[in-house]
């Protein structure tokens, strides 16, 4: 019997020496970037946990010999397109599995997704896509001033005796928020990393976005100073040409892991400053955040068809900068330019762009939510004239706390508001 | 000592074929392998509607004489999900184990669980639980939590009540299992560290020599 054991972990060592080349094969050396153009995401449908051999051990989600089946049917289907295996991801909330994999030089991604949604055994395959934070380059220092549009537009001291968004959790899906900065320190409740092979322990876009929600006022007031950030990186900051605009991305895959993470983390409000193509995974994740009773903000992007996705899904509150001109209807407009806001390395700098105007608008959704938790996407958003474009914050948070012994002010003035 | 293999899958189904081994095979904190090394092969079949199925058989290592076949064990099952991360289960189970002193046990049970989230509780009924004219309910709870990226930790806890029948010689009223390990798992390697235990003592249904307790160590790797 002894024998007989040791004769099967001899044999299963060197099968999985074995496997272990053949899976890492076929993923990106250490440090390289991969290339989402020929990268696919595969999902495959997981059965429902149930009594089986080995059950007795407690299996989690994702564990035991279903996951190896599923491993075992994506590295076949892999083999038959001529495709390479990269990594994978559990998706419990969807009943998915979801398999990257990698495309030869000469196939497209998209083409290996058309022939992989075709097998019987896969629920869709899509190809990677890459989304960009929606951040404008910065102006220049000279131009600096203090005063936060929100502060003058948005009569943010008025709003902040009404609610702070005390408790309120908030998911910035973003790069690498500065968990320490003086601004920040003890407002991220939650920091995840969905962007492992590309480490950085902080980025810009990423902390500027959490600092408009929820700085706590040593430099800047951000709109929610009371949520709790859920700070999760699922993009990385690359460097371009001006060294003042690093640009920022995200993938289809890191994007799902960190939506699937906020919603088993129940937020209350996801932002997403940020856009690219439409994916269904995303979609699916997004709606099933919408059914949770989750609000998505996403940044509405003018040079991407529909303004871009996640703004142009169905339910997202679509934001963008408050003075740019020939806003489709459903994108609301909301201060986006000259924000002052937090920076990495504790510094505090301007920023402008569609992705600060949707940090703005997931700030004041976390004060509505304090008040009104089943406030609900832009249905709980109030506008400057019955059919206009731009957010009236306070008309907004006043139609969530009503009945409400409070008033709005009217921009740049200081009004009593009291508690009710 | 585990070991896992797998078969793919067509449009609606998928079947995983597995070799299981521990250092020692305690179904329900009870040691059905004398405390010795056991190794376990099974297929578990999965369809798209829902419908599960599995087929496994137990080896024990039989001291001078080599090993022998412990037990067979067939499940049959239909589970859907339901709700929010959630799913349930029904099924039925017809096991045989024997032992050296005994002979065959032979028994059926039915069973009705629920999952959420890593955890899972099911009630099992069996009219004549290991062949000994004893009717009885078991109920397990069980749980696995990720501790990290490749670590997980497991408790798993039971309570077996014999409701009717007769009384079992040095047998108790109410049988209570607890088992909790941790599991570190690398693709579809699997390693086991567990701690397992009866109350009041194993004297139920299998009247070996054994520990009232014990640590049992296992592994797993798929093919």
């Amino acid at each position: 019997m002894l024998r007989l054991l040791r004769s099967l972990a001899l044999a299963a060592a060197a099968w999985l020496t074995a496997a272990n080349l053949a899976f890492a094969a076929g993923a990106d050396p250490p440090g390289a970037p991969s290339d989402p153009g020929r990268q696919v995401l595969v999902l495959l449908k997981t059965p429902p946990p149930h009594l089986g051999p080995g059950a007795d051990y407690g299996s989690a989600y994702g564990e035991g010999p279903a996951r190896i089946a599923q491993r075992r049917i994506a590295s076949r289907l892999a083999r038959r397109h001529g495709l390479t295996m990269a990594s994978d991801w559990p998706l419990p909330l969807l009943g998915l599995d979801c398999f990257v994999m990698t495309a030869p030089p000469g196939m497209s991604a998209k083409a290996a997704a058309a022939a992989l949604s075709a097998e019987p055994a896969v629920a869709w395959a899509e190809p990677m896509s890459l989304y960009r934070a929606q951040a404008a380059p910065p102006p220049s220092q000279a131009r600096l001033y203090l005063a936060e549009p929100a502060a003058r537009e948005w009569s943010l001291a008025a709003l902040q005796r009404i609610a702070t968004g005390r408790g309120v959790r908030v998911a910035v899906i973003d790069s690498a928020v500065e968990r320490d900065h003086p601004d920040l320190a003890g407002q991220v409740a939650i920091q995840k990393d969905f962007v492992t092979d590309r480490p950085a322990s902080s980025e810009e876009h990423g902390t500027a976005v959490a600092g408009v929600i929820a700085a706590k006022g040593l430099g800047v007031a951000g709109i929610a100073p009371g949520a709790r950030l859920l700070a999760l990186r699922a993009c990385w900051q690359v460097p371009s040409k001006d060294p003042d605009a690093p640009a920022t991305y995200c993938d289809s895959l890191s994007l799902a892991k960190a939506l699937h993470y906020a919603i088993s983390a129940r937020a209350q409000v996801i932002n997403m400053s940020l856009a690219g193509p439409p994916d269904p995974l995303l979609g699916r994740l997004i709606d099933l955040a919408r059914s949770r009773g989750a609000v998505v903000v996403g940044a509405y992007d003018p040079a991407l068809a529909g303004g871009g996705f996640p703004a142009n899904h169905d339910g997202v509150v679509a934001v963008a900068d408050e003075t740019a001109r020939g806003l489709p209807r459903g994108v609301l407009g909301a201060p986006g330019r000259d924000v002052p806001t937090t920076e990495p390395g504790g510094r505090w700098y301007l920023v402008s762009g569609n992705s600060f105007a949707a940090a703005h608008v997931s700030g004041l959704l976390a004060l509505i939510k304090q008040r009104a938790p089943q406030a609900h996407g832009a249905a709980a958003l109030a506008t400057t004239t019955p059919h206009g474009r731009t957010i009236d914050a306070c008309a907004s948070l006043l139609k969530a706390s009503a009945p409400c012994d409070c008033s709005c002010p009217h921009p740049g003035q200081e009004a009593a508001v009291a508690r009710r | 000592m585990a070991a896992a293999f797998c078969h793919g899958a067509s449009a609606r189904a998928q079947a995983v074929f597995s070799v299981a081994g521990d250092s020692d095979y305690r179904l329900r904190g009870v040691s059905l392998s004398g405390g010795r090394p056991a190794l376990s092969l099974a297929l578990a079949y999965d369809h798209s509607s829902g419908v599960y199925g599995a087929a496994s058989a137990v080896f024990a290592d039989g001291g001078p004489g080599g090993a022998r076949l412990l037990g067979y064990q067939l499940d049959l099952g239909y589970a859907r999900r339901a709700g929010r991360d959630g799913s349930w289960e029904v099924g039925v189970t017809d096991a045989r184990f024997s032992d050296p002193v005994d002979g065959a046990h032979d028994y059926v049970e039915i069973y009705g669980g629920v999952t959420r989230k890593g955890l899972s509780a099911r009630l099992y009924y069996s009219p004549d639980y290991f062949g000994e004219h004893v009717s009885t309910l078991y109920l397990d709870v069980g749980g696995a939590v990720r501790l990290r990226r490749h670590w997980r930790a497991f408790a798993h806890g039971g309570v077996l009540t014999p409701i009717s029948g007769r009384s079992y010689p040095n047998s108790r009223k109410q049988h209570y299992d607890l088992r909790a390990g941790v599991a570190f798992d690398y693709q579809s390697l699997e390693l086991r560290l567990a701690w397992s235990t009866v109350l009041p003592g194993p004297d139920y249904p299998i009247g070996y020599d054994q520990s009232r307790q014990a640590v049992v160590v296992g592994a797993a790797i798929g093919f």
